[in-house]
């Protein structure tokens, strides 16, 4: 894919990797406390070792537990998808509806 | 269909111990663009060739161009829901079927998902769809014919069981028609067989269906569907399936006969697939491995030694031509992939030669060495005497009066011709295709008016049945005409001419 458009996302991109910040996206069955949300981002900090810009949001569909989007990088502990995967591997071999 | 259920139990109660309750990290894609049922995605670092992808809303797609910096995915199904922006995860797995005796009597699309509305297919087994061919050493060589049942063919064009035969001609010369006679004439003989539909008219499957039930056919059948209004993934996929399913009963030691029809809607989903990944395009617009396409998909057919199975795949692909043109890229190249063809002609169909093989352009490179012995005796003569008949008759349109040699030959090729005429789905058995050739070829027909010809083969199918059926009983089961059996032939034979004779 080239065009305008497109290097001009990579440019976006590199910026934001020279600033060194790093989106991150958060998903919570709950609404997390202020205090909570620090410690997350401190730890998601030290993970990825850049500055973390993050927003929370809350979706009861999950459940319980957290679903994290950071760049390319999902980390995913909820319920609802722990529940998926177990349906997943009951049919074993079988994904598709 | 019976299941054992405590075989279900433990599958179950072992894939739940086994099952990984810890958090999930995972590489990620994000689509970037989504249109035609192609995704490009950035991200996705990791990801294989051909892998299986998972969008958000459950779409699956593979992926097919790892590029700089995105991913093309071919969603296989609908694209609805599949957004700019939605994530792309990795399954870590290559698309897969269901294959195994399950199957049988089945109908199901390109995943070997049923289609058919007889639940689901409970089968614990599953193959990736693409393999490597089986190897040098892991094969056999073809030395047991697999009898088509249509005489034209199993006397002039002989098939064995491991070959790749293309059945090739123009819209409406009956291609489809001979494969299903052979899936009909495979009963009782022990081949399972599946029939791979490729963009066809969800009517025309329906359809042959309904015969392979009718004629009771089904039971060792599967039949794998990609309808010409499913996406060009599906319809890529489909011979893939197919092929993936008889591979399981061949290394099962099961003999297998896989229809592929047909290959040139194959290649134009193919092609629209590769266009719409930005691949460049080369002859006819097909991309460059159009070949390589058809050439593993055929490869993969063959007979195996023992120690690896023992079982054999017969392939037969169907290329549909235009107006006659073999020379086109996708024919030339199933021609030069397989072991022969079989040639259907618009003009002899239309004339009422059906089936409408040219014998001229029909070769088998293999399938001769795999010929019963009594048939390859018979049928010998018969190919020279057909293509000396086409010589004369061409002539013989000039001039009012020929020879005696002439009209003896040309009159003994029309019986010819006329024998080779078969009904659709009444395939012949061995030894009534021996005997109506023993009787061709020792002039025996000579007597009888050309347009009398069927009605006679019926009458001495009849006799043989009543007085001889040890005569057809030893045909059949020797395989072999020795000088006894041929002296009984011949002498029934003109036993019932004398009969006939009396009548009149």
């Amino acid at each position: 894919m080239t065009g305008r458009m497109d290097r001009y996302m990579d440019d976006l991109l590199k910026y934001a990797e020279a600033q060194n910040r790093l989106d991150v996206k958060v998903f919570s069955a709950v609404a997390l406390s202020a205090e909570q949300q620090a410690r997350l981002e401190s730890k998601l900090h030290r993970m990825f070792e850049k500055q973390i810009d993050m927003t929370v949001k809350v979706d009861p569909s999950l459940l319980g537990g957290l679903r994290i989007i950071a760049g390319h990088t999902v980390i995913d502990n909820t319920i609802k998808n722990r529940l998926a995967e177990m349906k997943k591997s009951i049919y074993r071999g079988v994904f598709f509806k | 269909m019976l299941v054992n259920t405590a075989e279900v139990n433990a599958k179950i109660r072992g894939e739940v111990l086994r099952f990984d309750n810890s958090t999930k990290i995972s590489d990620v894609g994000l689509v970037v663009q989504v249109g035609d049922g192609i995704a490009r995605a950035q991200g996705l670092n990791n990801v294989l060739s051909g892998e299986l992808l998972e969008f958000e809303n459950g779409a699956v797609g593979i992926a097919m161009n790892l590029e700089e910096d995105n991913v093309g995915v071919v969603l296989l199904g609908d694209q609805t829901g599949v957004n700019e922006g939605s994530l792309i995860s990795r399954t870590g797995e290559v698309a897969r079927v269901p294959v195994g005796n399950a199957l049988l009597g089945r109908v199901v699309n390109a995943l070997g998902q049923p289609i058919d509305q007889k639940g689901p297919i409970s089968s614990f087994r599953f193959r990736p769809i693409e393999r490597i061919a089986p190897g040098v050493l892991a094969r056999r060589s073809i030395d047991v014919p697999l009898m088509t049942g249509i005489r034209a063919i199993d006397a002039m064009v002989p098939i064995g069981r491991g070959q790749r035969q293309l059945i090739i001609g123009d819209r409406q010369t009956g291609k489809t028609a001979i494969a299903v006679d052979t899936i009909i004439n495979q009963r009782g003989a022990g081949v399972y067989c599946i029939y791979v539909a490729v963009g066809q008219k969800n009517s025309t499957v329906a359809s042959v269906v309904n015969t392979l039930h009718k004629y009771e056919a089904m039971s060792f059948t599967t039949v794998v569907s990609a309808g010409a209004s499913e996406v060009p993934s599906m319809q890529y996929l489909a011979p893939f399936s197919g092929c993936a399913i008889a591979e399981e009963w061949m290394e099962d030691g099961k003999d297998v006969l896989i229809i592929y029809d047909d290959l040139s809607k194959h290649a134009v989903a193919y092609r629209s697939m590769s266009l719409l990944l930005r691949r460049p395009p080369g002859r006819e617009a097909y991309p460059g491995d159009v070949f390589y396409l058809h050439s593993r998909l055929l490869e993969r057919a063959g007979r195996l030694e023992e120690m690896y199975g023992g079982g054999s795949v017969t392939a037969f692909p169907i290329v549909e031509t235009q107006a006659g043109n073999m020379a086109a890229y996708i024919p030339t190249n199933v021609i030069s992939i397989t072991d022969g063809q079989i040639y259907l002609e618009t003009e002899l169909f239309n004339s009422g030669v059906r089936p409408a093989i040219n014998p001229g352009l029909s070769v088998s490179r293999v399938g001769g060495a795999a010929q019963y012995k009594a048939m390859r005796k018979i049928s010998a003569p018969l190919r020279t005497e057909l293509a000396q008949y086409r010589e004369l008759a061409s002539f013989a349109q000039f001039s009012a009066d020929l020879d005696r040699d002439t009209q003896s030959r040309l009159s003994h090729g029309e019986r010819i011709v006329e024998i080779l005429k078969q009904e659709q789905f009444s395939p012949s058995p061995f030894e009534h295709m021996i005997l109506i050739f023993f009787a061709a070829t020792n002039r025996f027909l000579s007597d009888v008016a050309v347009e009398d010809v069927v009605e006679y083969e019926q009458k001495v199918m009849e006799y043989f049945k009543n007085y001889h059926s040890d005569v057809l009983d030893d045909i059949r089961d020797e395989r072999e005409i020795t000088p006894g059996l041929e002296e009984r032939i011949r002498a029934a034979l003109e036993s019932f001419a004398k009969q006939e004779r009396r009548k009149m």
